[in-house]
């Protein structure tokens, strides 16, 4: 079976045919790239040099696409400063309270540190820590490197603004992902957060969040004995009005995530 | 192989592995699905991000979600992947994938509308910005109007049309992608066109294409 001719190469509108040729604009820019990329732990050294391995005419067009471009320091330096100011009140007042309590004890992590993937291309005079390339001699697991890296506190050191600015993003996925009542998308979310940054600030945020994905997904009692131990260690917390209204909402009734 | 997606159920592939996702996470996961990744799972991975994350970024975007939120979403439909690459048949790498995406963008889709129902035209920013239009180019202003009509499109008219018309794959890998025969393809494109140029002339016919020349 022969394939039709695309309705661009027959069309005779020219109303219909601009229409078309719009979403030719449609690209990924190198941004929007680091963003995915950062978002599902993947460095771009170690993705390309994986799929170059597997010799795919896929990987080539990705690196002539401009897969190896860096993000510019100014643009990532943008990033960090808006959304470290839009969560300044949040995290303060979870870097106080994680100093008392853990509501969810974060895995074991004893490997050895492996820098944050996303900044791997990262130009080595940017402020937000040049950590080495990916190694493709680590271990092969490394798609969530972060959940392999050292304590919290060495994690921090290098630039505690990007490292909260990865976790908004990284929580911001669960949030895309309960707003659009996809519950157990949003737990898989939580679940990268968690490997990434086993003691993240962002801890009982991506806690309450899981609360709300489980009372989506119908889980409630698992929800229940989580905002219970939630609302015992935090109970003056921001949050804790959010979690008795999760707990309490009638079945079914789940709410809509605040948006960003 | 996604089976049930002629059944009428768009979110197929996910629902298949609810059980799976229930008992990983159930009562609290002990670690991320990606971080348990096995090497060959690892490598596998990587690959299908390197192959196939431009398409995808471009389907969501051309599927409806917003330019600014299609990050994201792009995320979102990796990270699904990652967590049932047990699942996943070998070769159909890329029919998961696009129809994890259709399924998010659906909902996206959905979502918006119930968060903001004075707006008619909610996928999209493009008409959000509808004072401001005959600012635009006229590119800029093709494009929202192109949003406007996908969005509109019914769903499985609109995966078969973004695929062949836009993204230009051939009939046999539009087939393969969506699972479905190559004479379901060609009926579906049939009737994507036809509803392409239905709204296109109402469209038209309403005066929003005045000024696009």
């Amino acid at each position: 079976m022969s394939d039709p001719k695309r309705l661009l190469e027959e069309n005779t509108d020219e109303f219909e045919n601009e229409l078309l040729r719009s979403v030719r604009a449609d690209a990924m820019t190198d941004r929007n790239r680091q963003r995915v990329l950062a978002g599902i732990g993947l460095a771009t050294a170690g993705l390309t040099a994986s799929t170059a391995a597997a010799s795919t005419s896929a990987t080539s067009a990705v690196v002539k696409a401009g897969f190896f471009k860096s993000v510019s320091t100014a643009t990532v330096k943008w990033i960090a400063i808006c959304s470290v100011a839009a969560l300044v009140p949040t995290a303060a007042w979870v870097a106080r309270s994680q100093r008392t309590i853990s509501v969810a004890p974060p895995p074991a992590a004893t490997s050895p540190a492996i820098a944050p993937v996303a900044r791997a291309a990262e130009p080595p005079a940017a402020p937000l820590g040049t950590p080495p390339a990916n190694d493709r001699t680590a271990p092969a697991n490394d798609v969530t490197p972060e959940a392999k890296t050292a304590p919290a506190t060495q994690a921090a050191q290098p630039a505690a603004s990007a490292t909260l600015a990865d976790e908004v993003a990284a929580l911001q996925v669960a949030r895309t992902a309960l707003a659009g009542h996809d519950p157990s998308g949003a737990i898989v979310a939580l679940d990268h957060y968690k490997s990434r940054f086993p003691s993240g600030k962002l801890g009982p945020e991506a806690t309450v969040l899981r609360i709300d994905a489980l009372t989506q997904r119908g889980d409630r009692a698992t929800a229940s004995a989580m905002g219970d131990r939630f609302l015992a260690a935090h109970p003056h917390s921001p949050y804790a009005d959010r979690v008795r209204s999760i707990l309490s909402a009638p079945k079914g009734a789940a709410k809509d995530t605040p948006s960003r | 192989m996604i089976k049930n997606r002629e059944a009428g159920n768009s979110a197929g592939v996910i629902s298949e592995a609810q059980p799976a996702l229930a008992s990983a996470f159930l009562p609290e996961p002990s670690g991320a699905p990606m971080a348990a990744l096995a090497p060959a799972d690892d490598r596998r991975f990587r690959q299908m991000v390197g192959q196939n994350l431009d398409f995808i970024w471009r389907c969501l975007r051309r599927m409806g979600i917003a330019s600014g939120d299609v990050d994201d979403a792009a995320q979102q439909v990796f990270l699904v992947a990652a967590s049932k690459l047990a699942i996943i048949t070998l070769g159909s790498e890329r029919a998961f994938l696009f129809s994890t995406a259709s399924r998010i963008a659906a909902n996206a889709r959905r979502s918006v509308h119930r968060r903001d129902e004075a707006h008619q035209h909610l996928t999209h920013r493009g008409q959000e910005d509808s004072p401001s239009q005959e600012e635009l180019s006229d590119q800029l202003r093709a494009r929202a109007l192109m949003d406007t009509v996908l969005s509109e499109m019914p769903g499985e008219l609109r995966e078969v049309f973004v695929l062949f018309e836009l993204e230009e794959l051939p009939v046999a890998d539009v087939a393969e992608v969506l699972s479905i025969p190559l004479g379901t393809v060609g009926s579906r494109l049939r009737r994507a066109r036809e509803d392409f140029h239905d709204r296109v002339n109402r469209m038209k016919a309403s005066g929003v294409s005045r000024g696009q020349r």
